[in-house]
């Protein structure tokens, strides 16, 4: 697994608000939650600590629990290995140790891109109302 | 070379929007906008949510041009040539934003260079009913970003010049009690969109429908029936004016409500946390104006860090809801 990670812009954007990611993808039109240890997470990966320095200051039991949710984030497109890694900011903030770094996923609004009257243009040319 | 082929037909479009039946100018959230319309058929539809917001005022901020092929020579083969000019125009950063309405009947493009844009529809009697209710939605959104609002998803409802922005997935309950509210005397900028502006904590109220079951309408809302402006479908759009209720232009924002799940024999409505005001708002807010969803999911994030956010479980008893909320802002 790659070592450094930003959020996967302009696919996809996060807000944290009061130590809680809120996490959108555009194009499939899914949104996340995260606990406050994801969250926190995401928040690290994003100021560019790269995840071994990350592992290196968290307990052992939850490194692979980390990982994990990391490999569930570039999955979803949320996330995306970036080569250099870039200290944007470097307050590093204690782990909130709320349990393993869990993912709330919706999926409620994915067929609002299909079915709302106004979207994006598909690749395909004009969008046609999904069938029934 | 795209380039030159977006501007190519961009000024075709441009040209055949010249057809003028009438030409207007409205106050649209904190900016005006001036708006021809190529028919009376084409006016007819897509005037009259926003004419309570026509003013006098002169030089607008941005304009936008509405026609369809009836009134035009616009050809199909333009048209055609459109699909490439919009998926360049997706991005953020490029000098255009543009939208599809579903089954292509429909286009909304803004040029952000010019602050102007263009509505096009193969014929009148073809606007939707979503973009008969909420006519330039897109346009709208593309032309206040520069002013700092974002559109949102959500109802506003105001006492005095103070509001408050309920936000909920659709069917969660928006419209019956914006309806509710309106119909106990309360001041209305929306029931489903409404610009909003993270830095002045404000709502802006752009369009004076709402919409609702025929049914409810019928069984809950008889006393509005009057407003009823036809409708598609499984959705009645009524129109507003001073007679009916307050349609104040904006007003501030006291609180973002989100509209919990279930309902209760008596209505709650309590503290929540940013995030489950932002999952409740942002989303469905920014999937449906393409080319600034990033920027839009960020002043939402910011709004709801700046302004209080409750969560509220509606009660059985319409009265009962409206009566909280309307205390909720006299005591906030």
């Amino acid at each position: 697994m790659s070592n450094s990670f930003r959020v996967n812009e302009p696919a996809a954007a996060m807000q944290v608000l009061e130590g809680e990611a809120v996490l959108i993808h555009f194009d499939s039109g899914k949104y996340y939650a995260a606990n406050r240890s994801g969250s926190w997470l995401l928040d690290m990966l994003s100021r560019g600590y790269s995840l071994a320095t990350l592992c290196e200051r968290l307990p052992p039991s939850a490194q692979a629990d980390v990982h994990e949710f990391v490999g569930l984030l570039t999955s979803e497109g949320l996330l995306t290995a970036t080569p250099t890694p870039s200290l944007l900011e470097a307050a590093f903030e204690p782990w909130p140790d709320d349990g393993a770094p869990t993912l709330e996923v919706h999926t409620d609004l994915e067929d609002l891109l299909k079915l709302d009257p106004i979207h994006d243009v598909e690749a395909d040319g004009w969008p046609a109302k999904a069938g029934p | 070379m795209i380039g030159p082929n977006l501007e190519r037909l961009w000024n075709e479009m441009a040209n055949h929007a010249q057809v003028r039946h009438s030409e207007r100018t409205y106050a649209m959230g904190c900016a005006t906008v001036q708006v021809t319309v190529s028919t009376l058929g084409l006016a007819r539809w897509l005037s009259p949510a926003i004419e309570h917001r026509e003013t006098t005022a002169t030089a607008p901020d941005f304009s936008i041009a509405a026609f369809e092929c009836a009134s035009t020579s616009f050809s199909n083969e333009a048209r055609v040539e459109l699909q490439a000019l919009i998926q360049v125009g997706q991005a953020a950063d490029s000098r255009f934003r543009a939208a599809i309405g579903a089954g292509g009947v429909s286009l909304q493009i803004f040029d952000l260079e010019e602050s102007s844009g263009i509505y096009w529809v193969e014929r009148a009697d073809l606007v939707p009913a979503w973009e008969r209710a909420a006519p330039y939605r897109c346009l709208a959104a593309w032309g206040l970003e520069a002013h700092g609002l974002v559109l949102a998803h959500a109802a506003a409802l105001a006492v005095g010049d103070q509001a408050v922005l309920v936000t909920g997935p659709s069917g969660r309950g928006k419209s019956t009690i914006a309806l509710g509210w309106v119909s106990s005397g309360g001041g209305y900028l929306a029931d489903d969109f409404v610009a909003v502006s993270d830095q002045a904590e404000k709502a802006y109220g752009l369009f004076r429908s709402a919409k609702i079951s025929p049914a409810e309408l019928q069984t809950r809302f008889s006393r509005l029936n009057h407003t009823c402006w036809g409708g598609e479908g499984e959705k009645a759009i009524l129109l507003f004016d001073e007679s009916v209720c307050r349609l104040p232009s904006n007003a501030q924002l006291r609180a973002v409500v989100a509209l919990a799940a279930g309902r209760a024999s008596s209505p709650r409505l309590v503290p929540c946390t940013a995030k489950t005001a932002l999952l409740a708002l942002a989303p469905s807010s920014v999937l449906q104006v393409p080319g600034v969803r990033q920027a839009a999911f960020s002043r939402l994030g910011s709004l709801v860090r700046r302004v209080p956010t409750c969560e509220m479980t509606l009660s059985t008893e319409r009265e009962a809801n409206v009566a909280m909320l309307g205390r909720f802002l006299e005591q906030n």
